[in-house]
């Protein structure tokens, strides 16, 4: 208890510390200006775009999560560069599934287009009880847990595995809700996994 | 870090070249304040280019240019980021910009990062309403890094998004929920 109370001491002072340090280091700046936070919802509409075109794919699905506002200004700010994602694939990456997408880009001199792919989401792994590092999100309606992996750069579902079917089928949801057809005409759900492989077809060819 | 391969494409540091003495005038940003800046950086707010070429054309005497929708603070930033960067050449940012490759240099980079989530948002505004393309690059990348691999908690409170609960459930809802 003392040591907690302790550490909080030092990172309470560790925090007035920060603030001055931004003080001091811009003479110019009053107390309002620092204690502000950026509310991206009062940028002007070309200016959140110009955020959002910088952004990963990847981060761009996290986001979405924030709000439902912030899901329809992505869908509807992106649809240009949505248009180059050729296909949401279900494969295995280090023996566990994931979603990734692939899509086209500038390469770095900008003068041709070249394949990419960045991994979205962990979409199978069994839960222990023992987790403190999870976070829940609202997936189409259903609260799920996810963790930061402590292997890959994105995050994954944790879930018990008699929750397996309404999980997978949220993810499937979610990702067909920013991906799908609606907002990408020309793009292909693809499944490169051994095994959940007769539930996620079923998923995809239902829609 | 190994150099990247095509730091040859990028734009590079200004240099210093023998010109004309800096033309110096006042703008005054929409608290009042007035500040001193040399006509070269202005030049690359395509906004305040267009005042000064109407005064020169017109050859009117170029004493004060009001900012009206930029406060003091954040003019002094916009001011401090075109001295920075007026021998550069307006055309290597749209390029940067239509190519979607843009690359922060070092100075940008410790100048962007260090301000507080709020001063960039005011300040990529001001750049915004100015019509400062390389400003509006570099700002909009460094806040789209500074959202990279966080969660999605960490981004509703770099973005300022209250949650769902938190919101107003009146037909007066705002932007964020």
């Amino acid at each position: 208890m003392h040591v907690s109370s302790q550490n909080r001491k030092v990172s309470e002072s560790q925090k007035s510390r920060h603030t001055l340090v931004i003080i001091l280091s811009t003479d110019y700046v009053s107390l309002f200006h620092v204690i502000r936070t950026m509310k991206l919802s009062k940028i002007p509409y070309l200016v959140q775009k110009e955020i959002l075109d910088n952004m990963k794919y990847s981060d761009l699905f996290w986001l979405s999560f924030v709000s439902e506002n912030m899901k329809t200004l992505i869908k509807s700010s992106q649809v240009k560069r949505f248009r180059n994602i050729g296909r949401v694939v279900y494969e295995s990456f280090c023996d566990k599934p994931i979603a990734s997408i692939h899509f086209m880009t500038k390469n770095k001199q900008g003068t041709e287009d070249v394949p990419k792919k960045e991994n979205i989401i962990g979409v199978f792994c069994d839960y222990k009880e023992s987790e403190d590092d999870c976070f829940q999100l609202n997936v189409s309606g259903k609260v799920i847990d996810f963790r930061l992996s402590h292997y890959y750069s994105f995050p994954e579902a944790c879930f018990h595995r008699h929750d397996k079917e309404y999980v997978i089928e949220s993810i499937h949801m979610i990702l067909w809700s920013i991906f799908g057809k609606q907002n990408i005409p020309s793009i292909s759900f693809q499944i490169f996994l051994t095994y959940h492989c007769g539930l996620l077809f079923r998923l995809k060819t239902g829609r | 870090m190994a150099p990247k391969k095509n730091s040859a494409k990028r734009p590079q540091p200004s240099t210093p070249k023998p010109s004309a003495p800096a033309r110096i005038v006042k703008v005054q940003s929409s608290d009042g304040h007035i500040l001193q800046a040399d006509v070269r950086a202005l030049l690359l707010s395509s906004t305040l280019a267009a005042t000064i070429k109407g005064y020169d054309d017109e050859n009117k005497p170029l004493e004060k240019l009001e900012v009206n929708n930029v406060v003091g603070f954040t003019l002094k930033l916009v001011l401090e980021w075109c001295e920075k960067h007026k021998e550069d050449d307006p055309a290597i940012a749209q390029a940067e910009k239509d190519k979607k490759n843009i690359f922060i240099p070092s100075w940008d980079r410790h100048f962007l990062t260090k301000l507080p989530m709020g001063n960039l948002f005011d300040l990529i505004t001001a750049a915004y309403h100015l019509d400062i393309t390389g400003l509006i690059n570099y700002g909009c990348k460094t806040v789209a890094n500074s959202a990279k691999g966080k969660s999605t908690e960490e981004m509703r409170e770099l973005f300022g998004i209250p949650e769902p609960w938190e919101q107003p459930s009146t037909s007066t809802a705002t932007w964020d929920d």
